[in-house]
């Protein structure tokens, strides 16, 4: 009970520095995309090069446009206006979908990236660390075997993998029958037995592109974890109480875990700007090409509502693990007791 | 195991029943449209951003001007044919001060009524009162007049007569339903500017119960396609003796031409419009163009190198001349764009197809400019420029000539090999070029205020209409709109000569055929003179392949029964009602 303040106020203290990393973020994805040399304005104007347009139809039909998404007024009221907009939970217009509403149209791709991405890391994630794990842990052939087999698969681009990928199941074995998400043919899209076996059909690839290069980058980390925690006073200490070989991995393998447990949070959040690769591969129409369109067409409202979905995702994510981090680790928990100068009762 | 493949394919339902786009109510059709009776299509849009009103600079596919399915021009324009024939027009007739147009008294709406001359007046001045795209064609335009039930006449601007220019607009204006889009008008109407918001009559979605003249109207879309279903009560069906084959034309989209070119050989596109390489070899399966011969496709634009050709040493017509001898125009048509071009001919003329009667072979030997790199040096070797010990061209002061940059998009990959070959040449008179790949954006800003750029390359319009060969000689010559300090949307090297604004103003007007033959020569060879840009290769205006796994009949050179412009773009349209589904043709 007396530990509890301690770690409180660091949670409180942890809290706020991520509310201050996300006002910077947030900031950041207001401002960078309009301090290159090339603006929205630009992309109108590209878009007008064809028709017998006068310069002063141009004129107005660009003033038409910048008046009606505030582009046309100074910088920090436009910043004004975008923060009070997060503030209310209005994520915006696109400026290149023809005001389609930015939170619609995250809300159609973010269910396809997040089926993509979630399932492949969670279970690379699993995979992996028993994986490293066990090859630290029996060593030998056993080790060599899954150690370089991790480092050479981990060590592969996920777009060099993806096209090896696409390479073998859509032209060399067409096992699957067309790009996309689910095939071309289909406009209902609900339970249905057309709807869903399509979408598992074109998942399986890139899964697999994801998870195995995941795989394989966990695998490879967790067994120098472990190593690590296998030389330790601790185990070396148990194993010298004879205990159990199994129990001596358990002990090993909680301890090893927690760091990796703090890179999952990460690898979630980055991972949904690295499935672009994946997604754009695949056609697959998922949140990363959206980011990836809106950049190229620099549509500030867009870059923005993405950016703050992901960077809102991946913060959420991490203190998500601090706080499960605090709880699980003794060792995290005693050193919040130390800092509120506290100790445990017992 | 069993469990959590159970877990994962709930969680996938579950995440799939969430993104669900809009779309329209599915009927019998079991969720799917029949494959049999649906046309694929992709390349014409990069993006479904789900507008189909006609008004915005990029409307979806099926509603803009460049797919004539849901709305229909006055005319359209045959590639083949080199001219605009009717659509919803029954004739035209072009005189010195009007263009009299007859709209063919078949034409309906959807909901039946009759496509009226007040319909094409206000729909022509809607873009008299707002800044649409189109709305330079005022430029060209005095009025529009109704002088009967059934025509119209198009009244020529007498300070700047340019039937070529209004005769394009009447291939490239869809008309709209005058009841419809006033009810739309008078619902954003704004009282004190005694016009509609026009950014509101833009963001106007028009994605529902669409009335349009055209074969199709809308039926389903998403983000990731747009469906469009036949209209079975569509007037033309005694214009053309039968509805279009295809009951479904489903346009999907997809990130590259790779993908584009796998989709087709798994037979889930039937016809596509990007640039695909292998075309041409066994690479490429079931998938052909116009001509199973290179070039496969007919051509009908031509990516030009631009040049500033007011700064040094590009305002010098020597070393312009000398960069024209030094590029392997051969080398860019069958490496770069993979055989798909016939080799360059000097000049911005296609020599083939309808245009070629404005072509002289005479006047290319006399005047143009072919790959001969001796021949390059010794031009600039004649007008004072030389070699330093390292071989850097010098220019006629003795300054070494600075770096220079050879611009395109990037990920446009023949064009990308293109600038590298050009680069090439341009290497082996002693020049320090490099390649710089931009995006998008930031090299049309380049070519647009003219800054910043040494070589870019880009097409000149790449639209086949009625003002072709015109249009192409006015984008990349004419000064008329080109002021310092002002964008430029045309003639990116910002050349300027009076002779050529002079002859540029003169060809639209003149009616005797063989005194345009004269003029246009005169054009060219002032082109081929001065070189103020360096045409690279020959391409189609729209690239036009497809599989006939499912369909078949399509349009070729040995079946050229309409022009190779995708079935959807202006006189390609007849193709849709020739085609046939595989199955019931055998």
């Amino acid at each position: 009970m007396i530990a509890l303040p301690g770690m409180y106020r660091h949670f409180l203290k942890r809290a706020g520095w991520y509310a201050a990393t996300f006002i910077v973020a947030v900031s950041l994805v207001f401002l960078l995309p309009r301090l290159g040399p090339v603006s929205y304005t630009d992309i109108l104007k590209a878009n007008m090069t064809f028709g017998p347009m006068t310069a002063e139809q141009r004129e107005e039909l660009i003033s038409a446009y910048m008046k009606e998404h505030d582009l046309d007024k100074p910088l920090w009221i436009q910043f004004r206006s975008y923060a009070l907009r997060i503030l209310k939970g209005d994520l915006g217009k696109s400026l290149n979908f023809n005001a389609k509403p930015c939170a619609a149209m995250i809300g159609e791709k973010i269910p396809w990236t997040l089926g993509l991405i979630i399932p492949a890391v969670a279970l690379a994630w699993i995979i992996g660390n028993l994986l490293g794990a066990l090859a630290a842990f029996r060593r030998g052939i056993f080790d060599k075997g899954i150690y370089r087999t991790s480092v050479f698969i981990g060590s592969v681009p996920f777009f060099c993998f993806g096209l090896l990928l696409m390479y073998l199941f859509y032209s060399l074995f067409p096992v699957v029958d067309s790009l996309g998400g689910y095939s071309p043919d289909i406009i209902d899209k609900g339970w249905n037995s057309r709807f869903l076996p399509s979408v598992l059909s074109h998942y399986w690839v890139p899964f697999l592109s994801i998870f195995l290069v995941l795989i394989g980058g966990q695998a490879a980390g967790m067994r120098s974890t472990t190593i690590y925690e296998l030389e330790s006073d601790s185990m070396k200490y148990a194993e010298t109480l004879g205990i159990r070989r199994s129990k001596v991995f358990f002990y090993c393998l909680r301890n090893a875990l927690l760091p990796q447990l703090s890179g999952l949070a990460i690898t979630i959040g980055t991972m949904v700007g690295g499935s672009l690769i994946t997604e754009i591969i695949f056609a697959y129409p998922g949140l990363g090409t959206l980011l990836f369109d809106s950049i190229k067409s620099r549509d500030y409202p867009l870059i923005q509502a993405v950016s703050l979905v992901v960077t809102v995702a991946t913060l959420c994510l991490c203190f998500a693990v601090e706080i499960i981090s605090a709880f699980v680790d003794p060792r995290i928990k005693a050193s919040f007791e130390n800092d509120g100068g506290a100790y445990a009762s017992n | 195991m069993k469990k959590g493949i159970e877990s994962l394919i709930a969680y996938l339902l579950i995440i799939t029943q969430c993104s669900c786009g809009p779309k329209k109510p599915v009927d019998s059709s079991n969720g799917m449209i029949p494959r049999e009776k649906t046309l694929y299509v992709t390349g014409l849009e990069w993006k479904h951003d789900n507008n189909f009103n006609p008004l915005v600079p990029d409307g979806d596919f099926g509603s803009d001007y460049n797919c004539q399915l849901i709305y229909e021009c006055l005319l359209v324009y045959d590639q083949l044919k080199g001219k605009p024939v009717p659509s919803l027009a029954a004739s035209y007739t072009l005189s010195d001060n009007a263009i009299t147009v007859t709209i063919d008294t078949r034409a309906r709406w959807h909901d039946g009524t009759p496509v009226t001359p007040e319909d094409v007046k206000y729909t022509f001045e809607l873009d008299k009162i707002y800044p649409t795209t189109r709305a330079g064609t005022w430029k060209y335009l005095d009025r529009v007049e109704i002088t009967s039930d059934s025509t119209l006449d198009f009244h020529l601007n007498r300070k700047n007569r340019n039937p070529l220019m209004v005769l394009d607009a009447l291939t490239s204006v869809p008309i709209l339903p005058h009841a419809v889009w006033e009810k739309v008008e008078r619902e954003y109407w704004v009282d004190s500017l005694g016009k509609a918001d026009f950014m509101k009559l833009m963001n106007y979605k028009n994605n529902s119960d669409i009335i349009g003249s055209g074969p199709y109207t809308l039926y389903y879309f998403d983000n990731s396609k747009v469906v469009l279903r036949r209209v079975d009560t569509y007037w033309g069906k005694g214009k053309y003796g039968t509805l279009p084959a295809p009951e479904f034309i489903a346009h999907v989209l997809f990130s590259n031409s790779d993908q584009v070119a796998l989709a087709m050989k798994q037979g889930k596109i039937d016809i596509s419009c990007p640039f695909i390489p292998v075309l041409g070899t066994a690479e490429a399966g079931p998938i052909r163009g116009w001509s199973l011969k290179p070039p496969y496709n007919i051509p009908g634009c031509i990516p030009t190198l631009f040049m500033p050709a007011n700064t040094e040493p590009f305002n010098n017509v020597a070393f312009r001349r000398a960069l024209a001898h030094a590029v392997d125009f051969a080398k860019i048509g069958s490496i770069a764009f993979a055989n798909q071009s016939p080799t360059m001919q000097p000049g911005i003329i296609i020599p083939f197809g309808p245009e070629s009667r404005y072509f002289s072979k005479k006047d290319a030997e006399a005047f143009g400019c072919r790959y001969d790199i001796e021949k390059a040096r010794s031009i600039l070797k004649q007008n004072g420029f030389t070699w330093n010990e390292k071989g850097m061209l010098l220019d006629p002061a003795g300054k070494q000539i600075d770096k220079m940059y050879a611009e395109c998009p990037s990920g446009w990959t023949d064009w990308e090999n293109m600038i590298k070959i050009a680069i090439e040449g341009f290497r082996g008179l002693g020049l320090d070029v490099s390649e710089r790949f931009t995006d998008y954006a930031s090299w049309d800003q380049k070519c647009r205020t003219g800054n910043g750029f040494d070589f870019i390359l880009r097409t000149a319009t790449s639209l086949q209409s009625p003002a072709t060969p015109w249009l192409r000689f006015k984008q990349l010559l004419s000064s008329e709109n080109i002021h310092d300090g002002e964008d430029a949307y045309e003639n990116f090297g910002r050349y300027h000569n009076t002779e050529a604004d002079s002859l540029l103003s003169l060809i639209p007007a003149i009616t005797d055929s063989s005194e345009t033959i004269r003029l246009y020569r005169q054009l060219n060879r002032l082109f081929m003179l001065e070189v103020p840009s360096i045409p690279v290769v020959y391409r189609p205006a729209v690239f036009y392949q497809f599989t006939e796994k499912h369909w078949t009949n399509f349009p070729t050179e040995d079946n050229p029964y309409a022009p190779p412009q995708m079935l959807f773009i202006g006189g390609g349209i007849p193709g849709l009602f020739h085609i046939r589904p595989v199955k019931e043709a055998s």
